[in-house]
């Protein structure tokens, strides 16, 4: 039941860029919260609901952690439907770390703080509208425990 | 209970349709034990000794583990085994007893406390569409027992982490897992603890158990995942000073399907296996085989000279009543399923394996602790079916003991307590708790293992009648 997680953040280091709005782009800032100062975060975005599917990222950064708060910045987006979803790399070892059954044992989490049930969340629970000009997204991640 | 038949029927003309599940909660003869305890607990408080007096040197604490939130008005818990993790103390000192109790603070509790309803899936409970869960833990009750280690109460689910608790305020430290990749990992309720403190348990997922090994102070010395070759239901085990021994029954998950339980089938023409593994090296194993039967827990296990082993378990002929009993109790009676039979599971050095029935009826097995995975004689259970009685087999001499608490008596698991300064099994108080239903309380049963025929020697009762636990450990002064 989480292998499908597991491969859509493992496995999607592919970006695909999209195509530049000349004029009028958006920017999104991804303010992140609820951090132990420790290792990265590793940001995707994704464009459409194929994309999320396929794992195919607009674009990615990867975020050191130093305080329990952190932001990034992603521009020159086309206004549209954007999805976020991250994982913090903990560990620090670029790779989403999972206990022998499968189980992911590193914070994850989605753009509208969406989450899934046993699985990541789906595209229609992490959508948001990306506008031209300023946009944000504040995610919690590991808000669980 | 005809009156408030009546009131329901009335509340229900009138659309106050919330108010059922707790009316019908209490339509059944485990209704009471089945009702929300006080969001807040039970503050610590005296019990009234209403038979005998305290035997002196009995001085400790009971510490009990049951689900205790079932229902936030009309939205219901689908299945007893699903009720929020809450924790009680019956400290005992001075010939007095104090009862207090505290829900574990779980993450399900947390959310689903503020919203006011069943958010999450359980074993028997579907959840709301779109539960956010991203880990066993998220689900975690923290309902089915509670162990002592490093100083820490740790209160016990079956698919995932210890919940850390603060054995004198109940309060909840919360999950921290034994190594950073083995966090989420199942931790099952039925930990056992060698004489010398080293603590042994499993957890299930598929066909896949992890095998833990912690040290006395409860930190991990090893963990080891093994193929069992089976999806059986797993909720207790047993081992003796050389083997781990894992019952695989017949009710296997075979289909992924919410809520859990109805993913499992009874394979009644499939034999209950027996996969016996070397403590020193897990490839190394043996596999028995008897007939068909069901179970949840065992006494303990222990092994002849010979290589002869011998484990208690309480047998059922199948699994109806997790399948039926246990989520109809939450909405109203729909009959009993007869209790299990004590029986001796025998595995012979050549391989052959025999059962031998004790003719007495109960569950939650408990023995001397002291002696785990060593020769004994004795095993107490409870009965809380048929006539609620306390039975005591002996399987050396073959002879068994009972006493029986008589009609409106929930009786519930009993621990044994050695006397201080004694050494034998015989020399131990019973300890455990039953829910009166005439009085509405929860009461406090002492007997001696020496005579439990006689009655219990002495009888606290709370103020409060709390809901019916599971599982418990006594933690000595
Ligand atoms: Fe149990």
């Amino acid at each position: 039941m989480y292998r499908s997680i597991i491969a859509a953040l493992v496995l999607a280091t592919a970006v695909v860029p999209t195509a530049r709005a000349q004029d009028a782009s958006g920017a999104l800032t991804v303010q992140l919260s609820g951090l132990e100062p420790q290792g990265a975060v590793m940001i995707q975005i994704f464009a459409s609901e194929t994309a999320y599917a396929a794992g195919q990222a607009a674009s990615a950064q990867r975020v050191v952690v130093d305080g329990a708060t952190e932001e990034a910045r992603f521009e020159g987006l086309a206004p549209g439907q954007y999805a976020v979803r991250l994982f913090h790399d903990v560990n620090g070892d670029g790779r989403f770390n999972t206990n022998p059954f499968g189980i992911p044992t590193e914070p994850f989490a989605f753009s509208n703080n969406a989450r899934g049930t046993f699985g990541p969340a789906s595209w229609s629970q992490a959508a948001f509208a990306l506008n031209a000009g300023e946009n944000t997204q504040a995610i919690a991640v590991g808000g669980g425990q | 209970m005809i009156a408030r038949r009546e009131l329901l029927a009335g509340a229900a003309a009138v659309g106050a349709l919330a108010a059922a599940p707790a009316a019908f909660a209490s339509e059944s003869p485990w209704g009471l034990g089945v009702e929300n305890a006080p969001v807040d607990g039970y503050a610590p408080a005296a019990m009234r000794r209403v038979h005998g007096r305290a035997p002196s040197g009995l001085e400790g604490s009971l510490y009990r583990n049951g689900p205790g939130w079932f229902r936030y008005g009309s939205s219901s818990t689908g299945h007893w085994f699903d009720g929020d993790g809450f924790i009680q103390r019956f400290a005992i000192a001075d010939g007095q007893a104090r009862h207090s109790g505290k829900f574990a603070d779980t993450l399900k509790r947390r959310i689903e406390q503020q919203r006011q309803e069943i958010v999450f899936p359980g074993f028997g409970t579907r959840g709301v569409r779109g539960a956010p869960v991203q880990s066993p833990d998220d689900i975690n009750a923290a309902n089915t027992s509670v162990m002592i280690a490093g100083g820490e109460l740790w209160a016990l689910w079956e698919g995932g982490s210890p919940t850390r608790m603060n054995p004198e305020t109940l309060d909840t430290i919360g999950i921290r897992p034994f190594r950073e990749d083995l966090a989420a990992m199942p931790f099952t309720a039925h930990p056992k603890v060698e004489p010398n403190g080293r603590i042994w348990n499993i957890g299930a997922y598929g066909q896949r158990v992890i095998i833990w090994r912690l040290a006395a102070n409860g930190v991990l010395e090893d963990a080891q995942v093994i193929d069992v070759g089976s999806r059986s239901y797993l909720h207790d085990w047993a081992v003796t000073e050389r083997h781990l021994i894992i019952p695989l029954q017949p009710w296997v998950h075979d289909r992924m399907t919410a809520p859990m339980v109805d993913g499992y089938t009874w394979h009644g023409d499939q034999p209950f296996r027996i996969l016996v593994l070397d403590k020193n090296d897990y490839s190394n194993r043996r596999t028995y085989e008897l007939p068909a039967m069901f179970y949840f827990h065992t006494g303990d296990a222990w092994e002849d000279s010979d290589g002869t082993i011998r484990f208690d378990l309480c047998a059922s002929p199948n699994a109806h009543f997790v399948t039926e009993q246990a989520r109809t109790m939450l909405q109203q009676d729909s009959g009993e399923t007869p209790s299990a039979e004590l029986a001796l599971a025998v595995l012979h050095p050549d391989g052959r394996a025999e059962l031998q029935r004790s003719g007495i009826h109960g569950e939650f097995p408990q023995t001397d602790r002291r002696r785990q995975g060593l020769a004994r004689d004795l095993v107490v259970i409870a009965n809380d079916r048929e006539v609620s009685t306390l039975g005591l087999m002996n399987w050396r001499t073959g002879a068994s003991d009972s006493y029986s608490f008589g009609a409106g008596q929930m009786v519930q698991e009993h621990l044994f307590v050695p006397k201080p300064g004694a050494s034998g099994e015989r020399e131990s108080w019973l300890v455990g708790v039953t829910l009166n239903e005439r009085e509405r309380a929860t009461e406090v049963h002492v007997f001696d293992a020496a005579s439990i025929s006689d009655g219990p020697v002495v009888i606290w009762r709370s103020r409060y009648a709390a809901p019916l636990g599971f599982h418990g450990t006594w933690r000595g002064a």
